[in-house]
């Protein structure tokens, strides 16, 4: 699959992903978290990133934190159960991270996750691309 | 219903705007594959010049013997003292004193006005005044909207550009026009707090003045950022701090009434006003946002008519409409609360951000 050079429709091939438009890294029983190109690009120019505190633990699916853009706020849902090792610390100040480098600069959190078997769960970047190709076409 | 379009339509479809509807018109709303977001869209024009399609404005034309006492009928401002080539900032009242619209009148001269009116009011705008022309039996009016299209372009380097294109433009002072050609009208004047120009012209020449501009370098910029700089300077946006339920005195616009001739609402725009304007700022660079509710203590005194966060100092930046019995002791602490979450807010004195236009008050 060759890297989409459409606005907004950038979808790494080594990453898992969710229908809430969150992706996650999975290293050694943990997974770095953030949001995807589709989502930074719908919500437009983002100014502020709020985040847990490390040591918080969250369920799958469980909202762990909010994102302003300019034009409206979203919640951001926890892909996978765990505990919160790291929090990007950049962010708050620097939120339009998010935007430029969602995949890098923009990470969110890292987690230690407590049951692997739900990464199974997650999409592979080939489903989540079909995912927002037909939420791109409404 | 099908939204009405600009002559510059397809030009946004070419430059890959990101559409929406205002006031019935499919708009561009930001040009981010042009100029990476809205925030960089705003910077552009404080720092650089951009250019704004706003051809879904009205525009009327107001002529003969009666026009002076028509429009110092109809507006808060008498225009018998005006100079040819000057514009004036006003607002048409209700007889109660309701604000209808907020409106620039130019002068062309003794028997020959220009209008803008919002697109949103256009045509309540059109009959209040066709109503109220039939007391003056030697007037005409002329509603142009559909065939006249605005581009304005601002920024500091505005006037460097429009030069270049028309040339005598640059002898304008602030709030000041000429015609350059018949069915044009170049005014210095704009919603951005920047130097800069709004341009009419007849719809069949925008898309020529609009590629001119882009050859010369000139960024197209979205309604988002129009709204983020307009609210940046503290000017009032029809719909938010400025209603039919509002009077004039209870606005940001309050200065644009004449405090001794009379006038449609008149009496009523003399009267103490219920509500008062209020500017806030937060610390954070989370965005403030529409209708969130302003308390002081546990008091709900107000809410936010207009909000979101400063791009130039990236804090959060509102307007509020506030009962004026809860300002009498001149609270500078308020809290805002959203989602029921609450966060300490500022009184402001505006601008939020000083520019070319709007240096605020000497200290």
């Amino acid at each position: 699959m060759a890297a989409n050079k459409e606005p907004g429709m950038h979808v790494p091939e080594h990453l898992l992903y969710t229908k809430n438009h969150e992706w996650a890294r999975i290293e050694d029983g943990t997974a770095y978290v953030g949001i995807t190109d589709y989502a930074q690009h719908a919500l437009g120019d983002i100014t502020y990133v709020e985040l847990p505190e490390e040591g918080q633990s969250f369920n799958k699916e469980k909202v762990f934190g909010t994102v302003d853009s300019l034009k409206t706020v979203a919640e951001l849902y926890a892909p996978l159960t765990g505990e919160v090792l790291e929090v990007n610390a950049k962010l708050p100040s620097n939120a339009e991270q998010v935007n430029e480098d969602p995949y890098g600069e923009g990470w969110m959190l890292k987690i230690e996750l407590s049951d692997e078997k739900e990464i199974e769960q997650l999409l592979p970047a080939i489903e989540y691309v079909k995912l927002i190709q037909k939420q791109a076409k409404k | 219903m099908e939204l009405k379009k600009t002559p510059l339509h397809a030009e946004h479809l070419r430059m890959k705007a990101r559409m929406a509807a205002f006031a019935g018109y499919d708009m561009p709303i930001l040009y981010d594959e042009f100029s990476g977001g809205m925030l960089k869209e705003h910077l552009l024009v404080r720092q650089a010049a951009g250019m704004f399609d706003v051809s879904h404005m009205g525009e009327f034309w107001i002529r003969d013997i009666d026009a002076v006492s028509f429009l110092n009928h109809v507006s808060t401002r008498p225009v018998s003292k005006m100079a040819a080539g000057k514009a004036q900032y006003s607002m048409l009242l209700r007889p109660d004193g309701g604000i209808i619209d907020d409106i620039i009148i130019y002068k062309i001269d003794d028997q020959t006005f220009w209008m803008v009116v919002n697109a949103s009011n256009l045509e309540k705008d059109w009959k209040h005044l066709q109503n109220e022309a039939t007391r003056f039996p030697k007037l005409s009016l002329e509603n142009v909207s559909e065939q006249t299209a605005l581009i304005a372009v601002q920024g500091p380097q505005a006037a460097d550009v429009v030069q270049t294109l028309i040339p005598k433009a640059i002898d304008l002072k602030y709030y000041h026009f000429f015609s350059p050609q018949k069915d044009w009208i170049v005014a210095r004047t704009g919603y951005t707090g920047e130097d800069g120009f709004e341009i009419f012209l007849p719809s069949s020449s925008a898309v020529e003045l609009w590629t001119e501009l882009e050859n010369r370098k000139v960024m197209p910029i979205g309604l988002g950022a129009r709204d983020t700089l307009r609210l940046e300077v503290g000017f009032p946006l029809y719909g938010h701090e400025l209603t039919e339920e509002l009077w004039p005195q209870e606005t940001f616009a309050s200065f644009a009434v004449d405090s001794t001739s009379s006038f449609l609402g008149s009496e009523t725009a003399r009267k103490a006003p219920r509500y008062s304007p209020l500017a806030i700022s937060t610390n954070s660079s989370k965005p403030i946002r529409e209708r969130e509710k302003l308390y002081i203590g546990d008091q709900e005194v107000g809410y936010v008519t207009s909000g979101s966060v400063s791009p130039i100092k990236r804090t959060g930046m509102a307007l509020c409409l506030v009962k004026s019995e809860a300002l009498l002791s001149k609270p500078k602490t308020f809290m805002l609360e959203s989602a029921g979450k609450r966060r300490e807010a500022l009184a402001q004195d505006l601008p939020f951000v000083t520019t070319a236009r709007v240096k605020g008050k000497k200290a």
